[in-house]
């Protein structure tokens, strides 16, 4: 009961600190808590995370893709054909409350309300490939591979794909965290 | 670019799902089916992963044994708080093998978990019985386990599901 005020108070203090220091961020806050908690079954059992990232080249289809299924599974592929073969496939279930995490990055990160209409298609340099479903709302969205924020700034939609950009990095940042850990690899 | 009326697999997912997909990943019909097949065919679709074992391997969602010991997440940290922070705290139940404390991109700041690892699972059952709801820099931290076991019942997976023309009963996708 008194967890709970304590997270109330925590919640105003964020979205206040929010406004003040990065007025450009609409998203509010919202606790991983209140994520477990207000999800109903439904939308627990359909969220769905993948992503996508390769090209083909010298070294044949490099790529790399993971995906968050029902049933709490992470799916991590990871190929490249440099120096012989690299062939790396993991699965493992993880807990609600890195699932929840997930679902907050996503939600702060304002993804869904994107579009990648004016985003640069697919080419040569690579693909990247989100789809997610959450909250009964689907997004499947594609570009070509950022290689940094001048190639964002230079889009026709800056302020959408830096979302995607910074997104990409917070998710991959956490999947690494997860598989290395639990199988001992270093990704990258 | 227009939205599309898609249809999913009965083994993915129970109930009717959003009928709409935002974005050109949805009725973009290219090289992604082909890739698909190609991703995962022969060696590539065999996805290796630990298994528990203990006596309650078979049930589903009970702590799951990392390669070299177990696996806390730690969510709701105050975005100033620092390693040394996490440490100190955690010690106390064990010698911490491994942490991570990932940073956000944009803010710099970080991102508000932690994974922490501990050799044995009596260290990582204390850690989460006394740090969750421990409050730190005004925040109460919520900890628990990484790593659950599965449920082994569950059917086969589909890997895409953007797709109309989904493989044929059977086929393996992913």
């Amino acid at each position: 009961m008194s967890d709970v005020n304590a997270t109330e108070s925590e919640m105003s203090e964020i979205n206040s600190e929010n406004t003040n220091n990065n007025p450009t961020s609409a998203t509010s806050k919202i606790t991983t808590q209140e994520i477990l908690k207000s999800e109903t079954q439904k939308e627990k059992d359909e969220f769905y995370l993948r992503y996508y990232v390769g090209h083909k080249g010298k070294y044949g289809h490099e790529f790399l893709e993971f995906e968050f299924r029902s049933g709490n599974k992470l799916r991590y592929a990871n190929n490249s054909h440099y120096k012989s073969e690299n062939l790396i496939r993991k699965e493992v279930c993880v807990s609600d409350s890195v699932l929840a995490e997930i679902k907050k990055i996503i939600l702060d990160s304002g993804i869904m309300q994107e579009d990648d209409k004016d985003w640069p298609e697919p080419d040569i340099v690579g693909k990247q490939e989100l789809e997610i479903v959450l909250k009964n709302e689907h997004i499947s969205f594609t570009t070509t591979k950022i290689g940094s924020l001048m190639d964002v700034e230079k889009s026709k939609d800056p302020e959408g794909l830096k979302v995607m950009f910074y997104l990409i990095q917070d998710l991959k940042c956490l999947v690494f965290s997860l598989i290395g850990l639990h199988f001992k690899i270093k990704p990258i | 670019m227009s939205e599309v009326e898609k249809i999913y697999t009965e083994d993915l997912r129970k109930g009717i799902l959003p009928s709409k997909i935002k974005g050109r990943g949805g009725n973009n019909v290219d090289s992604m089916e082909v890739d698909n097949s190609e991703r995962y065919s022969g060696k590539g679709g065999e996805f290796h992963s630990l298994k528990n074992n203990e006596e309650n391997s078979e049930e589903y969602g009970q702590p799951l044994k990392s390669i070299e010991g177990y696996i806390v997440f730690i969510s709701n940290i105050q975005e100033e708080v620092q390693e040394p922070d996490i440490m100190d705290l955690f010690s106390e139940y064990g010698q911490i093998k491994n942490i991570h404390l990932n940073i956000d991109r944009r803010t710099g700041f970080i991102k508000g978990y932690a994974l922490i690892e501990y050799e044995n699972k009596s260290e990582a059952e204390d850690a989460i019985k006394n740090g969750n709801g421990l409050e730190l820099a005004g925040n109460a931290l919520h900890v628990g386990w990484a790593f659950i076991t599965g449920n082994t019942s569950l059917p086969a997976p589909v890997f895409k599901t953007n797709k109309k023309n989904y493989p044929k009963k059977g086929e393996r996708r992913f």
